[in-house]
């Protein structure tokens, strides 16, 4: 196993690292939340409208 | 089989199966993602030795390259879908193709920043207007092309309509990305992996990459899955297949 990168090319490569990781994280979290939120508003309505009924 | 093969293209076409069915099989591709994309990333970083040319600079590939192919075929993914949507008008399949472009336009934006942050170390220089990089900008401004426009018109079926037809149009974008590196002098490298004929790799390189391919791919279709379905649920709020998804 490697015990570290070369420091000239360390920062290149954390940042090559880092940038991947949020630009996925922020595209795969982003319309889970989304899902989720509309479904919790869906939820709210249906419970207004069985109340409405009954 | 044939009969078989048309009732499951069929089926793909009804919203509840597909809602259903995707919700099943996002967690298994999630969890594939990770199984795969956690020993790439270690091995990539820690285990695999450092290259006698490039130095460490070189562990950027095993980012740059599955995002680089990923943002080729996603795009062409998004044309199939679109071509399909047209030509069948499958409302299921317009929304997924009209998903895909969010993520086509991550893993190209991914490709160049990687990329950039690759050639300063290897090269000299972030960026180059050479007929690789400025073909992949090309791309990433395909992609933001299509998000526009389907944002841009109000009835979603014209608007999946009319962006289906760039997509479809833009395809031509990706020989061209891929044979630029023969076509015109360039900085940037020719293909390292090949499928005919040997690679230029080592092979204590390859398994990590190819860990890595297989990861984006999952990840790929994981979040298509999660997009289709968040529009999906906008789309059809006031329909009674929503009401029980939701209630469930």
């Amino acid at each position: 196993m490697n015990a570290g990168f070369n420091p000239d090319h360390a920062p290149f490569i954390f940042a090559a690292y880092g940038i991947s990781m949020v630009v996925l994280l922020w595209t795969a979290i982003g319309p889970l939340l989304k899902e989720r939120k509309l479904k919790r508003m869906l939820k709210a309505a249906l419970r207004r409208e069985e109340q409405k009924a009954s | 089989m044939w009969k078989k093969f048309k009732a499951w293209f069929h089926q793909w076409g009804s919203a509840p199966w597909f809602y259903r069915r995707s919700t099943r099989w996002e967690r298994w591709l999630w969890a594939g993602t990770i199984i795969t994309a956690l020993p790439a990333l270690f091995m990539g970083l820690f285990v695999v030795p450092t290259d006698y040319l490039q130095g460490d600079s070189y562990r950027i590939i095993f980012i740059h390259v599955p995002s680089a192919w990923m943002s080729m075929m996603i795009f062409g993914v998004m044309a199939l879908l679109s071509l399909v949507a047209l030509v069948w008008r499958i409302r299921t399949t317009e929304i997924m193709a009209m998903a895909c472009a969010p993520i086509g336009a991550a893993f190209t934006a991914i490709t160049l920043s990687t990329g950039s942050l690759w050639g300063r170390p290897t090269w000299g220089t972030y960026w180059q207007w050479d007929g690789r990089m400025t073909s992949e900008l090309i791309l990433l401004f395909l992609y933001i092309g299509v998000i526009a426009l389907y944002q841009a018109i109000e009835d979603k079926r014209q608007a999946a309509r009319a962006a289906g037809l760039l997509a479809i149009i833009g395809v031509v974008n990706i020989p061209i990305i891929h044979y630029s590196v023969q076509w015109w002098t360039t900085l940037h490298q020719g293909s390292t992996i090949k499928l005919t004929g040997p690679s230029s790799i080592d092979a204590s390189m390859i398994a990590p990459l190819l860990l890595m391919v297989v990861a984006t791919k999952l990840f790929f279709a994981a979040t298509l899955f999660t997009r289709t379905r968040a529009e999906l649920l906008v789309q059809d709020r006031h329909k009674k297949w929503i009401n029980e998804v939701v209630a469930s």
